[in-house]
């Protein structure tokens, strides 16, 4: 009786193990397409490297003409400016850049002006406060998922070893 | 015997046919083509209603007589497929050596990427200047693709 005993606890730890193995192993997949795929997929509105970001301005009200994202030599990334328009370089704003064309490929670049006061380019949409924006949706794909994965990974090593080690 | 004056009498004429064909010829320069810039990608976005001019290249290449061959491809980037869109390019603004893109209808033709290739001879360096203008009353993102080549 002791020994059946004994055997199905072997085999229920058995299948506890297997159980967390299998858990570790969807976890670990969940991890490698956070860290991996997915900000692949987010990076479309990235700056890239060795490219030339500026934009065509009107200096009457600040509205954006033209936002261009340049590549590098031998492209000559120079606007040709009509009267009253003003350009402005962005590239050393990589931050900026992320935002503005996550924008723009949405067809919100009209949410963009520049600041004739503080010669600052800025977005309307985010002084008001709304919905959450795209540019937050791809800060959520590329940080917080990988983050929250590998935290899962973690503490499932942690609870696998304190099992083994019991 | 015979055989070879048979040979005598046709070899003899060849070999003087192929001479005289080898005299005629023109001596001629060989040009290489230089590629001078592959597949180069622009992402331009261009606000309602207004227009985008850029250098895309700007004294490029040699300045003595070249011929040139420019390749400008253009596709939407975003945005929606409802749009209705003019674009051109120009080589040269000297010799106006140019292309202007009928209109272009997304909303009907589907997703597309048109294209146009110029090819000229220029006295001067090159100069590639395009132009967008947007007549969406919506922003829209385009990618320019641009080849150039010189001989």
């Amino acid at each position: 009786m002791l020994q059946c005993s004994g055997y199905g606890n072997v085999l229920l730890r058995r299948r506890e193990m297997r159980n967390i193995a299998l858990i570790g192993l969807a976890i670990l997949i969940v991890a490698s397409l956070a860290t991996g795929i997915l900000p692949a997929f987010a990076a479309s509105t990235d700056p890239q490297p060795g490219y030339t970001y500026y934009v065509v301005y009107n200096q009457t009200d600040g509205s954006i003409v033209t936002a261009v994202g340049c590549p590098p030599y031998p492209a000559a990334c120079t606007p040709i400016l009509q009267p009253g328009q003003s350009v402005m370089y962005i590239t050393d704003q990589p931050l900026l850049v992320k935002q503005l064309f996550a924008d723009a490929h949405n067809a919100k670049l009209g949410n963009w002006h520049v600041n004739l006061q503080t010669h600052q380019l800025v977005s309307t949409a985010s002084v008001n406060s709304g919905p959450i924006s795209p540019v937050s949706g791809i800060a959520m794909i590329s940080i917080a998922l990988p983050a929250l994965a590998s935290l899962g990974v973690a503490m499932l090593g942690s609870f696998i070893w304190r099992r083994a080690h019991k | 015997m015979a055989s070879t004056r048979t040979i005598t009498t046709f070899a003899i004429p060849l070999i003087i046919l192929v001479l005289a064909t080898l005299s005629t010829m023109q001596p001629v320069r060989a040009n290489v083509m230089t590629i001078y810039s592959n597949h180069q990608t622009w992402n331009i976005c261009v606000a309602s209603q207004s227009t985008s001019t850029n250098y895309l290249y700007s004294n490029a290449g040699p300045s003595s007589t070249t011929l040139w061959v420019v390749q400008v491809s253009i596709g939407l980037n975003g945005g929606d497929n409802t749009q209705y869109a003019n674009w051109g390019f120009i080589i040269d603004p000297n010799d106006h050596a140019s292309y202007f893109g009928a209109a272009i209808e997304w909303e009907t033709n589907g997703g597309e990427i048109y294209g146009s290739t110029l090819s000229t001879s220029l006295d001067t360096s090159m100069y590639l200047i395009l132009g967008i203008n947007n007549q969406d009353s919506r922003s829209q993102c385009y990618n320019v693709l641009v080849t150039a080549m010189y001989y």
